[in-house]
């Protein structure tokens, strides 16, 4: 699934965002990174989506090297999920738009995917919101339609940046609680989380402390 | 949006003015055409003008020479008097008809030298008029006209190339975080430079059809100023000469229109 040897990240301004590392993580993995602001942890995210490019060693992302050419980094994204921070959903248009466009460039993907994202919308919760624009939804909404265009990709990887950032506990609980269950359909979820009093009695995970760059892998 | 306004009044009005000149470029080269068809030279000779004479039917076998016709000197008369209008009347002051016959001869432009030379070493004629100055001068403003034309072209595609492709990169930088989503969620290149594509197309086009309607009105109003006092000016016929101003403008408001959007794509992929 994620092979790194060696991997390390320097910014052009010297910053040394990630200290070269080795890890694997298999396919159907649950992975949190942990760390405090400014760990690496958004960095190494960024690795694995391509939008960062390693300055050392080698990784691989889902067969892909990611110091391979730009065309088939961009095939690679197609089984990726993304989840972002600020949601980074697409103004103007309905929850409902925004999951089909998740769908929009996806040859694999051959049911209808009105029906599709309707489905996943209402598997988040967000059923009374279907239509609603984005614009005029909760931030624990917000998350909730991200984590949907996400999931109806039917992605061999979910990337997903702080999920349950800003949202108070319930809601936190419930994203999280989404995301675990996806393990059941072995797909690999990696994401960053500050709120790790929510995940301390989690099992079978992985946990990956980082800190100013260096990390350390742990299995429970 | 309203840097999009901007953007399509400059362009429209950087537009006007190539408009502006490439009418003027079909105008003067219409004249040029009526004139260089009328090409005539006037031989004269010292003997005296016979219509069977074999050395006018030799001015026939001249090449580039379309026709060939004896003035009498009642006919010569009577030209100049029209031309002179009221005041005709000082030919009354001369005793004798004072104009001699002559031979014209019509002739194709292009053989204006040849034609020349020919007659020259022929020994009946005396003295030729022609209207080679006159074409010259004429010529002359053609080719200064067009390289304004291309100097105006060049100005006005270089100027919306960069105005339209700077307005690109604003957009793209605009909606940087909505591409980084796209990217990230597998949308082709060509999927996200698409829209771009358009909106520089759209602009330039809404441009160029705002310069054509410029245009019109000015070659509208110029034609009914020039047909009026001064009506022996030959102009092409004005619908003909602002449907190819509007083909020129539009067409060439459509290839900046895509080149601009090349440029802007371009120099946002380099940084």
């Amino acid at each position: 699934m994620i092979r790194a040897q060696e991997l390390a990240l320097t910014y052009p301004t010297g910053t040394k965002a990630i200290l070269p590392c080795d890890f694997e993580i298999k396919s159907g993995e649950l992975v949190f990174l942990i760390g405090p602001s400014g760990s690496g942890k958004t960095s190494l995210l960024k690795l694995f989506m391509g939008s960062e490019l390693l300055t050392e060693g080698s990784l691989e992302v889902l067969g892909q090297s990611m110091t391979g050419s730009q065309r088939n980094i961009q095939k690679m994204r197609q089984w990726i999920g993304p989840i972002f921070q600020d949601f980074r959903l697409i103004p103007n248009k309905s929850a409902l738009e925004n999951v089909m466009l998740g769908l929009r460039f996806l040859p694999h993907i051959q049911e209808d995917i009105h029906v599709i994202s309707e489905e996943a919308l209402i598997r988040v919760g967000l059923s009374h919101k279907i239509k609603s624009h984005v614009d005029t939804l909760s931030w624990g909404e917000s998350q909730r339609v991200a984590i949907a265009r996400a999931m109806v990709r039917e992605p061999k990887l979910i990337l997903a940046d702080e999920p349950t950032g800003n949202l108070d506990k319930e809601n936190a609980v419930h994203i999280l609680k989404l995301l675990m269950d996806l393990r059941d359909s072995d797909t690999t979820v990696i994401l960053t989380t500050h709120a790790t009093h929510l995940i301390e009695d989690v099992k079978n995970a992985v946990f990956i402390h980082m800190n100013q760059g260096q990390m350390f892998l742990e299995r429970r | 949006m309203f840097s999009n306004g901007l953007t399509i009044v400059s362009n429209g009005l950087i537009f006007f003015l190539l408009a502006l000149v490439i009418s003027g470029f079909i105008i003067t080269e219409h004249m040029v055409e009526i004139l260089e068809s009328e090409a005539e030279v006037s031989v004269y000779s010292k003997m005296e003008i016979q219509e069977e004479a074999t050395w006018i039917e030799d001015l026939r076998k001249i090449n580039g020479v379309r026709d060939v016709r004896l003035v009498s000197e009642e006919e010569a008369y009577e030209r100049m008097s029209a031309i002179l209008g009221e005041e005709a009347q000082v030919l009354q002051y001369f005793q004798e008809n004072p104009f001699s016959a002559f031979i014209e001869l019509s002739i194709d432009l292009q053989n204006m030298e040849t034609v020349l030379d020919t007659l020259e070493i022929m020994p009946e004629i005396s003295s030729i008029r022609d209207n080679r100055d006159v074409l010259g001068k004429l010529r002359d403003i053609v080719k200064g006209i067009t390289f304004m034309s291309v100097l105006i072209l060049i100005a006005v595609g270089m100027t919306t190339l960069v105005v339209l492709s700077h307005t690109i990169r604003q957009s793209i930088y605009h909606y940087r975080e909505q591409i980084t989503t796209l990217t990230l969620l597998g949308a082709p290149m060509r999927f996200i430079a698409i829209p771009f594509y358009i909106l520089g197309i759209w602009m330039s086009f809404v441009s160029g059809i705002i310069a054509t309607m410029g245009a019109f009105f000015v070659i509208q109003s110029s034609y009914g100023f020039m047909m009026g006092p001064i009506p022996f000016i030959p102009l092409p016929p004005m619908t003909e000469t602002i449907q190819v101003v509007a083909i020129y403008i539009l067409s060439l408001s459509v290839i900046f229109g895509i080149l601009g959007c090349m440029l802007g794509m371009v120099s946002v992929k380099k940084q």
